[in-house]
């Protein structure tokens, strides 16, 4: 294949070559200029008014995205009540009069109208060849709220929002620790979206971290609207059932992440934050496995991995004896599928396909649906699928059992990007199964389990610490050990900073000194 | 080497393992059972005690040349044109002998489970997924041995505990009532395959960490000889010297488990042991022929062989001998010969090695 050269608009932002134009000593100049760049821009506010009633100004700003009461009290009131002896010039007023917290200079007319495009007012005065940039956009946004998609018993509610500065101050506070990084990038031609790397310096990797930026520094697209954009452009295997990236809107996931020595991006616009690496174990950790007593939070992660083993393989399983190996079906057992299955015209796996084929469906459809239809569509659904098509001789009991089963077994997922790669691999092992048998499925598993082997997520091997092995890391993946035994971080952390706690404190009323 | 991949000790160990211990598994009771009668447990025990010659000499020779393959430091040992020879020896064993375990595969399953179905579908299967493991190299084989064995051997342990209710322990009495001589006899075809152990030539070179190879080896080594001893021992325990007339001894083992009315003919479970353990062997094999050609024709890409020699050894496979009666006689007489002289072969590369070194003639680091 030919390799292309360089892309022509590679540098994001680069400005038009006929809209090169330095601001000149002239306010009516600049002022056109800056009507030039903007074009049909009806949404621009121009507001001539006079400096203490001596020099002209004009204030540039969108309404609705600057903060028009601090607008009308600390720029134009102080600018206009100006008295007459004070000095006029520009760093005077940048430095005097203008009560207000960030504020930059800028002489070029292009920067300036990308400015005021983010919503921070401009400022262009008599016979000057700046501006000044008043940053005090403000926009509506909403509260930080709890995540619907990622609930838990215990634990923080707060979830990230829309606003990456709010979502940036939710970290921070979260780990108020200096050493927490965060690394500001752009990325997307038109939509100029922030993007923010953040890291543990002395946690993460040095080279974890030079890998993400490489692969970001790679992207070169006119948008990014969600993190979604970011994950399928940065992935190892783009091919892979498996995600390979994590996402989620919980502020506290994100900071174990981050502590674990992993790398977070945020993205401006979404409450998605994607984390990475990934391994198999850590999509199966909730956060409540933390919060909860380990004893349980143990029982419940097996659970989770037996539910996801089940999900898969339940269906796929069913048809393979069904077909196959009725002899290892127990006698009784054999005689009640046998008679709930007398009537039905349709081979197992047509019935498995069917049937699977009806789950998926009214699941779309109860998700795109608004919420007071999508519970009816459940409903009827259920009914019609489950009980009309059972009395009516179409689908066997047995059938819409190991179904809905399998579909709620597959919701244990913590994350439900697992879920997805799980649903699709259960099509896979259904035909395989109904093909070949028992044997199909273990060609199935075999084959998905070579999968998991080759791959990788940011260079970290998809199934460690299983395999690789690394002892010290099963503490917390198919149990969650008691925090007291989980002394050292995972091995995708940086290697001479590993202790998270101190060795031997067992917990024991001894240790404190009672009797 | 061709592959940047490496390997840990103990992947290398399960890797080891189950080059025996699954046809072993199937094979042993039975073949050793023609000779060793109700004996027929203790012959693995004897080719074990006579094998480790094999291991340990492999182990010395790997040693020598520690960041070498086999098809490389054969040149240094033999020369320029018997190494190539002896390179192709090898080559000709990994390929060969994965053929003859595709074969055995499948005329297991085809026998025992699948009987309608197409044999190619059921070779060409596991031989495409052999292939594509070989294709991710070494580390990808290592951590699926790594994932695989250890659960085979936890669902072994269970089944051979489950058939603790049907044991006959009078029926392996007496002990060496004909003398050692039945049961040595039997241990001749498991002695020959410790031809598999040359494969250490090839992997030695990938292990990540050198030191104390020698105990994780001989740990895979006393696994399969009480895995072997173990299953012959329990086909004793419940067939006594009828072992030998059955097929499968193991496998009528499995039959026989039944705990209650519910859990019971669970023979297929037997599978979820074999299936993943073959594979292993299989692909160890597989990419020890794939890497091994690279290397000795001098290719810098091994991944592209891959593939094509799986279907070159799915064709052997099936070629010459089209009974499963024919092939098993063929096992037990012909392959003898033929793995033996691989075995005499690795053991001459070392004495050849050991006596030029002795010597002075020979470099080595």
């Amino acid at each position: 294949m030919k390799k292309r050269t360089s892309f022509p608009l590679k540098t994001t932002g680069e400005m038009p070559s006929s809209y090169c134009t330095e601001l000149v000593p002239s306010l009516d100049r600049n002022v056109e200029t800056l009507k030039g760049i903007l074009g049909n821009a009806d949404d621009v506010v121009f507001r001539p008014f006079r400096i203490g009633m001596e020099l002209d100004a004009q204030l540039v700003y969108i309404p609705d995205m600057s903060d028009r009461l601090e607008i009308d009290n600390n720029v134009l009131r102080p600018l206009m009540m100006l008295a007459e002896g004070q000095p006029k010039d520009f760093s005077s007023i940048k430095n005097l009069a203008l009560p207000i917290g960030s504020i930059e200079e800028s002489v070029d007319a292009y920067a300036c109208a990308k400015q005021l495009i983010k919503g921070y007012p401009l400022l262009l005065l008599e016979d000057c060849d700046r501006a000044l940039v008043l940053k005090i956009a403000k926009w509506d946004k909403r509260s930080v709220e709890e995540p619907e998609t990622e609930t838990s018993l215990r634990g923080p509610r707060e979830g990230f929002t829309e606003s990456i500065s709010t979502n940036l101050s939710l970290m921070r506070r979260k780990i108020q620790s200096v050493n927490l990084k965060l690394k500001s990038l752009r990325i997307g031609r038109d939509t100029e979206t922030e993007i923010y790397i953040a890291y543990m310096e002395g946690i993460a990797k040095p080279a974890m971290i030079q890998e993400v930026e490489n692969r970001l520094s790679r992207i070169d697209i006119d948008s990014i609207l969600e993190t979604g954009y970011i994950e399928e452009l940065t992935e190892d295997d783009p091919y892979s059932p498996f995600p390979q990236q994590q996402f989620t809107e919980r502020v506290d996931i994100a900071a174990a992440g981050l502590l674990e020595g992993r790398v977070v991006i945020l993205v401006d616009g979404t409450p998605d934050v994607l984390i990475v690496p990934v391994t198999l174990v850590t999509l199966l950790q909730a956060a409540d496995d933390y919060y909860n007593r380990s004893l349980y939070s143990s029982l419940l992660r097996m659970l989770r991995y037996f539910a996801l083993f089940i999900s898969l393989m339940l269906p796929a399983t069913y048809i393979a004896l069904l077909t196959f190996h009725q002899e290892m079906i127990p006698n009784k057992l054999l005689m009640s599928i046998v008679s709930s299955r007398e009537e039905i015209p349709f081979p197992t796996i047509v019935e498995v396909l069917m049937m699977q084929m009806a789950f998926e469906v009214l699941r779309e459809a109860g998700l795109r649906l608004p919420r007071q239809i999508g519970s009816a569509v459940t409903i009827v659904g259920a009914l019609v699928v489950g009980e009309a098509a059972v009395s009516a001789g179409l689908v066997s009991a047995p059938i819409v059992i190991i179904i809905a089963f399998t579909g709620i077994a597959g919701f244990t997922a913590p994350h439900y990007s697992l879920e997805f790669s799980v649903r699709l691999l259960r099509l896979l092992l259904i035909l395989a199964g109904g093909l070949l048998g028992i044997l199909g499925v273990m060609y199935g598993l075999i084959a998905i389990a070579i999968h998991l082997c080759t791959l990788r997520s940011f260079g970290v091997p998809y199934l460690s610490p299983i395999t690789p092995f690394a002892a010290n890391e099963m503490k917390d993946a198919v149990v969650r050990a008691p925090w007291w035994t989980m002394i050292m971080r995972p091995g995708y952390s940086r290697k001479n900073n590993r202790r998270r706690l101190a060795p031997g404190k067992r917990p024991n009323p001894g240790n404190g000194g009672e009797r | 080497m061709v592959d940047k991949g490496k390997i840990s000790r103990g992947q290398l160990a399960f890797m080891l393992y189950s080059l025996m211990a699954y046809d072993g598994l199937l094979l042993i009771p039975k073949i050793a059972g023609e000779k060793a009668g109700r004996d027929l447990w203790l012959s693995p025990v004897w080719s074990h005690l006579t094998g480790i010659m094999m291991v340990l000499a492999m182990l010395r020779l790997s040693r020598m040349f520690p960041e070498e393959s086999i098809i490389v430091y054969s040149k240094r040992i033999l020369g320029k044109w018997l190494g190539i020879a002896a390179g192709f020896i090898f080559v000709f064993y990994a390929f060969y002998l994965t053929s003859v375990i595709l074969r055995i595969y499948t005329d297991f399953i085809s026998s025992v489970f699948l009987e309608n179905t197409p044999t190619v579908v059921i070779s060409g299967g596991i031989m495409f997924l052999v292939a594509y493991t070989a294709r991710g190299g070494v580390e990808v084989l290592g951590r699926l041995a790594q994932l695989f064995i250890p659960a085979t051997i936890v669902v072994f342990v269970i089944l051979s505990i489950l058939t603790i209710p049907e044991w006959e322990l009078s029926n392996a009495l007496p002990i060496l009532g004909k003398g050692p001589i039945p049961s040595l006899k039997g241990a001749t075809v498991p002695f020959t395959w410790f031809a598999g152990y040359i494969l250490l030539g090839l992997y030695y070179p990938l292990l990540s960490d050198k030191r104390k190879v020698t105990l994780f080896v001989m740990t895979a080594w006393f696994g399969e000889m009480i895995t072997l001893a173990a299953s012959g021992l329990i086909s004793v325990f419940l067939f006594g010297e009828y072992t030998s007339t059955l097929n499968y001894p193991f496998i009528e083992v499995v039959r026989y488990i039944a705990l209650g009315e519910f859990f019971q003919h669970i023979d297929a479970l037997l599978l979820a042991v074999w299936l993943p353990g073959t594979f292993i062997e299989l692909a160890t094999y597989h990419y020890a022929t794939v890497t091994g050609i690279a290397e000795w024709t001098g290719l810098k890409n091994y991944r592209a062989l891959s593939f094509t020699l799986g279907f070159l050894v799915l064709v052997v496979s099936y070629w010459g001998i089209t009974s499963d009666i024919d092939f098993e006689r063929y096992l037990a007489t012909s392959h003898i010969w033929f793995d033996f002289s691989v075995l005499v072969f690795g053991l001459l590369l070392f004495l050849v090695a050991w006596i030029r070194s002795k010597l002075g003639a020979l470099k080595y680091n």
